[in-house]
């Protein structure tokens, strides 16, 4: 009894200390059981005695000390002899709420073979860890504001940066919102533009393009305002005095979060105008060189022809230097036959028109008072005298055939038939000759001594008859390769062969003069005319027969 | 002697310097029916000064018709024309161009200096007969001259 009185003694005693203690404390025995407890304990975790002396710790207040650390660390503080101190914890209480406790524990051995038990010192330090807390968070609060000043000023620099940045950055920047208002406007857009970005800010896009090109330009604009993000065009930028400048034109939009909706486009400018005028000018001046070029390489060529030309016209300069002599020489010559076709002409006949005339004027006068002697004397004078007056005419007409001979013309050979009839009008009629013609054509010749040709051949013609048989004369044409051929056929007297190439002789006849008149140069005339005229002349006839003269003259070919 | 027309004596001036044509002009004159009054020159200059009636030619009576040959010695026909007809007082006086040139250029020159008529002496002396009486029957039957 004793033992178990003292036992309740001194529990009582150590309860009565324990009680008097300040601090919460809490006496548990070996099995964690509370045996006892602080007025402190009591009033700080609001319990009351009798719920809590005899429970285990864990089941104080429903279970709100049951911390499994706290747990751990009791168990083991008596098998192990593990004190611990300053133990911090906090807990959510569900009657106090949260509180900070630091807890110490110790293992108690009593004397007299009484069990040991722990003391369990709970210092609540809710209020002083409150406070800490609060110092805390103000410390990092302030902290915090410290870092956002820092960061605002940061800020602020950063911006202040990029302001003036894109403000007197030297590419001219623009942004505007979405609706095309624009809300920065920097100097080099002001100088672009030469207008203010006071005046420019809050108006619309449209203001910074020329008229005519605003709208298409403004489609640009919403193009790349809408996301379609487009490679650098080039645009024109409209200066307040009326002049406008090409720039290149790179702009950007900046999303919401949502990747959809436009805050705002920002755009950049380069002026190329002074690019685009020297490109201008570089594909003019390049156009030039081409052309220089051109006219270089042309220049070049007509070069090496002029040194081929000079070389040729040296040559064609001394053979013209001879030709020029033979030219003259030719003149020359030319003009002496004039002269003497001239002097033959009418120096040659004057004379002989005197002794003509004269002889006649005798005849005339003193036929009466003749005898026939001395008329018939008087005849041949007479006759003579005509007859050099038909002659040297002849001869001035050979003559001429070269020195009077006119350039070819191409006329219809018909044509100069007629003129030949016309001419030979008195013979055809006393005749009544018949001359017929077949189709004939355009000839290039000397008309006149074309016609001479034809009233030569005709007139021989007609006039180398059969007395009392009437004339039959055919003009025909026809056509061998590259020459027309000639023929005038007459019914005549015909040509022996063997005098084919004689009767072209000049004064050669075949006849006696009483028989058939004439000089013997009709035919030569004739020969001379064909050959100036590029022809032959030839003779198809039988004695008795008839004669064909025929002469060729080379087609008129047109060149091509 | 054939029977003469009644018309008042016409007056020709010959200019011809060949005496030979001379006198075939006077032949074929004679044969002529037309009284007419033959003055001969044998050069360009008496021809203008017997027009002019300057020095020996004082008294010369104006001719009606001046038949006038080209190749002459001293003063050319051509010349002779061109003065003639130049001459306000004398370019009335019609002039027949006689000549042996059968040249164009001359035809053309002649007419161009106001020539009546351009005739080429004939070579047979019938022709030249006839043409000399041409002459007279045109001129003095035919047409009309002014009297001064």
């Amino acid at each position: 009894m004793k033992s178990a009185a003292k036992a309740v003694k001194d529990r009582d005693g150590f309860a009565s200390i324990i009680g008097a203690i300040r601090e919460p404390l809490l006496v548990l025995d070996k099995h964690l059981r509370v045996t006892s407890a602080s007025r402190s304990f009591y009033n700080t975790f609001k319990v009351k005695e009798k719920e809590t002396v005899g429970e285990l710790i864990y089941k104080l207040g429903n279970g709100q000390w049951n911390i499994p650390a706290l747990k751990k660390l009791l168990t083991d503080i008596l098998p192990k002899k593990k004190n611990f101190a300053d133990y911090e914890v906090e807990h959510e209480f569900k009657t106090i709420g949260k509180k900070y406790m630091i807890l110490n524990a110790r293992g108690l051995r009593r004397e007299g073979g009484q069990d040991s038990l722990i003391l369990l010192a709970i210092e609540d330090i809710t209020e002083r860890k409150k406070l800490e807390l609060e110092l805390d968070a103000a410390g990092k609060i302030r902290k915090a504001n410290e870092k956002l000043s820092v960061a605002n000023q940061t800020l602020r620099e950063t911006a202040a940066y990029l302001d003036n940045l894109m403000e007197y950055a030297s590419a001219p920047i623009i942004v505007w919102n979405p609706q095309y208002i624009i809300t920065r406007f920097n100097r080099a857009f002001e100088k672009l533009t030469g207008r203010t970005s006071k005046t420019m800010i809050g108006k619309t896009m449209n203001m910074l393009f020329p008229g005519a090109l605003a709208k298409r330009s403004m489609e640009i604009i919403r193009e790349s305002s809408t996301g379609n993000r487009m490679e650098a065009v080039e645009i024109e930028i409209a200066h307040i005095d009326g002049k406008s400048s090409v720039v290149l034109w790179n702009s950007s939009t900046l999303f919401e979060k949502d990747g959809s909706t436009p805050v705002a486009t920002i755009a950049q400018g380069q002026d190329i105008t002074k690019r685009i005028k020297a490109l201008l000018a570089l594909e003019t001046s390049n156009r030039q060189l081409a052309e220089v070029n051109k006219k270089l390489l042309a220049s070049d060529r007509i070069k090496a022809a002029n040194k081929e030309l000079q070389a040729l016209n040296k040559q064609l300069f001394e053979t013209k230097g001879l030709m020029n002599q033979a030219m003259v020489e030719l003149e020359r010559s030319n003009k002496e036959l004039e002269q003497f076709a001239y002097i033959a002409s009418h120096d040659l006949q004057e004379p002989l028109r005197m002794v003509a005339s004269y002889v006649q004027l005798l005849e005339k006068r003193y036929k009466d008072k003749l005898d026939k002697d001395a008329n018939d004397f008087i005849f041949y004078a007479v006759d003579g005298a005509k007859r050099m007056q038909l002659l040297i005419n002849d001869l001035l007409t050979y003559s001429r055939l070269s020195t009077k001979a006119m350039p070819f013309e191409l006329v219809p050979g018909e044509v100069i038939l007629k003129k030949a009839l016309k001419d030979l009008e008195i013979v055809i009629q006393s005749s009544k000759a018949q001359i017929t013609n077949g189709i004939l054509p355009d000839v290039l010749v000397d008309s006149i001594q074309f016609e001479q040709l034809l009233l030569n051949l005709i007139g021989n013609a007609l006039k180398f008859n059969e007395p009392g048989k009437i004339p039959r004369v055919h003009v025909s044409c026809l056509r061998q390769g590259d020459d027309w051929v000639f023929t005038v056929k007459d019914e005549g007297i015909g040509i022996e062969k063997q005098y084919f190439e004689k009767v072209f002789q000049i004064f050669s006849r075949l006849h006696l003069r009483k028989e058939y008149a004439g000089n013997g140069i009709g035919l030569a005339v004739c020969k001379k005319i064909v050959e100036r005229h590029k022809g032959r002349i030839w003779i198809e006839s039988e004695p008795g027969k008839g004669t064909a003269f025929n002469f060729t003259l080379p087609v008129f070919k047109k060149a091509e | 002697m054939s029977d003469k027309v009644s018309v008042k004596r016409a007056r020709i001036l010959l200019v011809e310097d060949s005496e030979a044509d001379v006198r075939l002009t006077k032949e074929a004159i004679k044969e002529s029916k037309i009284d007419i009054g033959l003055d001969v020159v044998n050069d360009g200059v008496a021809a203008t000064d017997f027009l002019r009636k300057s020095g020996k030619y004082k008294d010369a009576a104006r001719p009606d018709i001046i038949i006038l040959d080209l190749n002459l010695p001293r003063k050319d026909g051509r010349e002779v024309l061109a003065d003639i007809k130049n001459d306000p007082d004398l370019k009335r006086i019609p002039v027949v161009v006689m000549t042996s040139s059968k040249s164009e250029e001359d035809i053309i020159k002649c007419y161009d200096n106001y020539a009546n008529c351009y005739i080429t002496k004939p070579l047979d002396l019938g022709k030249f007969i006839e043409v000399v009486q041409a002459i007279e029957g045109f001129w003095f039957t035919i047409v009309e001259i002014p009297k001064k």
